[in-house]
């Protein structure tokens, strides 16, 4: 299958980049998922990040998403006080968009973008595991008790992890 | 856009077929009032993304909570969200979808079954209208 040349994208707005993946790439799901634990709110269930399978083809594909610090640039500008409105938009569209990525990369940027800092920030010194990436399979079969699910401590050796 | 662009400020149809008065729009019209962002989720088993536009991820937070992130943010929190949830065979009762959380980078909403109670959804839509960062 002949691989599809991305358009120089630099200064195309993000959004007119997404219709033109829309359009010329064919979606992926998936089998990896992020489990993840906030430690600001340990009560909390775990949640289970999916990434989308029309973003995860921009991924592969390079050339169309911006590096995940415009991202964090924007969310900066949101925390402050008297923010209004992002007025720094243009970052997502005039920065140069990165390369292809191979879907483990893809989803290490996804963890960066989506999930709080807080949690993947030094999860590896974390007392206990607050965050895993693994296949949908290690997921429970069952919805029974979701409230309920906790990432296994002895992760690393068992099939499921929550 | 490297692949081509057509800038025009108005579409204009001599609606021969219908009326055959002239009708025309300004294509600002039209962008301002695509949707920005939609997603249809699948919200039982393992849930995942079915299809998508201008969606990065989905967090399955709970029970009935699901949680989507913009790939381009809107530019603030007052664009309109809107949805709707239910099940791939109807099999009776009522359900409905709550908007949680409104935020630049996405949205949050929690599906209901007759009433009160959280509960699972197998077929979930959201969509967003509204300004771009």
């Amino acid at each position: 299958m002949t691989k599809i040349e991305t358009p120089e994208f630099q200064g195309t707005h993000l959004w007119d980049r997404l219709c033109w993946a829309k359009e010329k790439l064919e979606g992926k799901q998936s089998d990896y998922r992020v489990v993840w634990e906030d430690p600001d709110n340990l009560d909390e269930c775990a949640k289970v990040t999916v990434p989308d399978p029309n973003w995860l083809a921009c991924a592969l594909q390079g050339g169309i998403l911006p590096p995940v610090e415009v991202y964090w640039a924007l969310a900066e500008d949101e925390a402050k006080p008297d923010f209004k409105k992002h007025t720094r938009g243009y970052l997502l569209h005039n920065t140069k968009p990165i390369e292809p990525m191979t879907e483990e990369q893809a989803i290490e940027y996804l963890i960066m973008k989506d999930i709080p800092q807080r949690v993947w920030r030094d999860y590896e010194k974390a007392n206990r595991p607050r965050l895993v990436i693994c296949r949908k399979d290690q997921l429970p079969s069952t919805r029974v008790w979701r409230n309920a699910w906790k990432i296994d401590e002895n992760v690393n050796k068992s099939q499921e992890v929550a | 856009m490297a692949n081509g662009t057509i800038a025009f400020d108005t579409l204009t149809t001599s609606d021969q077929v219908n009326t055959n008065s002239e009708k025309s729009i300004d294509t600002s019209y039209i962008f301002n009032g695509v949707a920005k962002s939609w997603c249809n989720l699948q919200g039982k088993s393992t849930a995942s993304i079915v299809d998508s536009f201008n969606t990065a991820s989905m967090t399955d937070a709970g029970t009935g909570l699901y949680d989507t992130v913009f790939t381009n943010n809107m530019v603030n929190n007052d664009f309109c969200a809107t949805g709707a949830s239910g099940e791939y065979v109807d099999n009776g009762g009522n359900r409905s979808l709550g908007l949680r959380v409104r935020a630049t980078t996405g949205i949050n909403v929690r599906g209901f079954y007759d009433g009160n109670s959280a509960a699972d959804m197998e077929d979930l839509n959201v969509a967003t209208h509204g300004d771009l960062a």
